[in-house]
């Protein structure tokens, strides 16, 4: 479900811009933290809470308001970093655009580890969490915590089902993607657009960040193994399919789990150049993913 | 004249360090159909790209009385010029409806719905392909696609950037022929880039020739048609 948020994310950015955004992990990671600094009483062990009990009124933030802030720390890291860094290398090859971002992810790295230190904290989870709270379905434990990160992810992909394919935000978005010297020519600011989509992609980040971290802990680098593996989940699926996303995630998210459980040999330390193997296969046979579309073209 | 559409003073447009247009003087009455011709790299996409701002260009454009130099292609847009660029520039992986509703894109009034189904009527061939991919289209369909989806944006002014390029002889004819009636049932100004100067001659009614980013020679159709040089280079006569 995991691999699946993150990948939704970068679906989002690639059919809003056309480009694939690597950073998306850390910008999740930051937001996340975020959300742990609002929620956390002031104490000199984690940056940021001082100054959060001084100036932010009514903090510390009950979790779920602390959330919000993620998603909305998230929207704005994305805005900031299409608007004042991806913007000056647009229009170039898709290389640059990529390096960019790597850039950006090693940058907001850096500034989460230099800002609250390489060690892992706990993260509250948003859904109750105790030993029993778990329903039983055919047989096998459904906890909370999964059943309600499931609902709010597939939610989150319906709203933007229907966004997309019913607003005029919608066409947009899907009109910039497919041809952004014609998107100018009818009036589209395709600029606001691609803020707007890092935005969202960045929002969606911050709230699967905060969903991730009560299972991985969080710290700086809680992201990296994920991403990768939402960069294969979204490969599989096909990157310009947000249902596909979603079926990818889930697929890596699995097998992993099966492998790993099953295939003693396997173990968890190989499932990082398997996924990576799985990616290469995709992309040599069918590098369109599962749902994606192929590119149409006629002369 | 004060019914003056378009008015280009002294333009020169540059890509980086090459220049593109030299000192172009071009007018272009409301409701006139002006065509401009000219040999590959003449300066004729240049000089519709100028008007749309998506080129380095100095000078005086005026769009309606209104200068529009330094004005971005989103502002100039909502002035209603349509741009339908050569290529045709439609949205291949979108729907041919999608295609129309961008096209209104820049609209804010209800008459949406109406007009998309006043150009699916002139152009049946939309409606039976509204769902499919614009992609998926013939050459010419697309073409049609490509004006149906201007004229969403209700434009008072449409630039056609050499829409017969690479479609057969009979549907240039229709094409054109639609373009005449589009200007005759809406009045639509019209500046058209082609290297078809018969069929452009006919439904212009006045012409300017470009050569190396200058205009060389501007008057009326009947002018540029006996005009020897043009017979020469652009009629085949």
């Amino acid at each position: 479900m995991i691999y699946g948020s993150i990948a939704l994310a970068l679906v989002i950015v690639y059919r809003a811009t056309g480009m694939l955004n690597v950073a998306q992990g850390e910008m999740a990671t930051a937001s996340a933290y975020v959300a742990l600094v609002f929620s956390t009483p002031a104490t000199p062990a984690l940056a940021g809470t001082g100054l959060v009990a001084a100036f932010v009124p009514f903090s510390p933030w009950p979790l779920w308001a602390s959330v919000m802030g993620a998603i909305l720390a998230g929207a704005l890291i994305g805005a900031v970093t299409e608007r004042f860094i991806i913007r000056r290398v647009s229009g170039r090859s898709a290389m640059a655009v990529i390096s960019m971002t790597i850039g950006v992810l090693l940058v907001i790295n850096g500034l989460t580890e230099y800002i609250w230190r390489p060690v892992t904290r706990g993260f509250k989870p948003l859904f109750p969490n105790a030993p029993d709270s778990f329903v039983m379905v055919f047989g096998a434990r459904l906890r909370f915590q999964s059943v309600g990160v499931m609902i709010t992810i597939v939610t989150v992909l319906v709203l933007l089902g229907v966004v997309l394919k019913y607003t005029k935000l919608g066409l947009a978005f899907r009109a910039v993607s497919c041809n952004p010297a014609s998107s100018l020519l009818v009036g589209i600011r395709s600029g606001q657009i691609m803020t707007v989509g890092w935005a969202l992609a960045g929002a969606i980040g911050g709230l699967a960040a905060c969903l991730v971290a009560p299972s991985v802990l969080l710290e700086p680098s809680m992201m990296v193994r994920v991403l990768i593996f939402s960069l294969v989940a979204a490969t599989l699926g096909g990157l310009d399919s947000l249902g596909g996303a979603l079926v990818g995630g889930l697929l890596i998210g699995i097998s992993q789990t099966m492998i790993a459980g099953y295939v003693g040999f396997m173990g968890s330390e190989l499932s990082l150049p398997g996924a990576l193997m799985v990616m290469v296969l995709v992309l040599m046979f069918r590098p369109t993913g599962l749902f994606g579309t192929k590119r149409i073209e006629r002369v | 004249m004060s019914d003056l559409m378009l008015s280009l003073v002294g333009v020169n447009a540059r890509y980086g360090a090459v220049q593109v247009l030299r000192n172009v003087n071009l007018e272009v009455s409301r409701g006139e159909v002006v065509v401009v011709l000219g040999a590959n790299g003449a300066g004729k996409t240049t000089t519709l790209r100028a008007i749309c701002s998506m080129v380095q260009t100095t000078g005086s454009i005026e769009i309606q009385g209104t200068q529009v130099v330094g004005k971005d292609t989103a502002e100039i847009v909502r002035m209603r010029v349509a741009h339908v660029p050569q290529g045709r520039g439609t949205f291949p992986e979108l729907s041919v409806l999608d295609n129309l509703m961008v096209g209104a894109y820049a609209r804010k009034d209800k008459g949406i719905q109406e007009d998309v189904d006043r150009w699916m009527d002139a152009f049946p061939r939309l409606r039976e392909r509204r769902s499919q991919a614009a992609g998926s289209l013939s050459g010419g369909e697309q073409q049609m696609l490509a004006v149906a989806r201007a004229m969403m944006c209700k434009p008072e002014l449409l630039l056609l950037d050499e829409p017969s390029l690479g479609l057969a002889p009979i549907i240039i004819e229709d094409l054109f022929r639609r373009f005449g009636d589009i200007n005759r049932e809406t009045g639509t100004t019209m500046l058209v880039v082609e290297q078809n100067a018969n069929l452009a001659l006919e439904i212009a009614s006045r012409g300017y020739v470009l050569e190396a980013g200058q205009v060389v020679l501007q008057g009326t159709a009947e002018d540029l048609r006996s005009n020897e040089a043009v017979r020469e280079a652009y009629l085949g006569a």
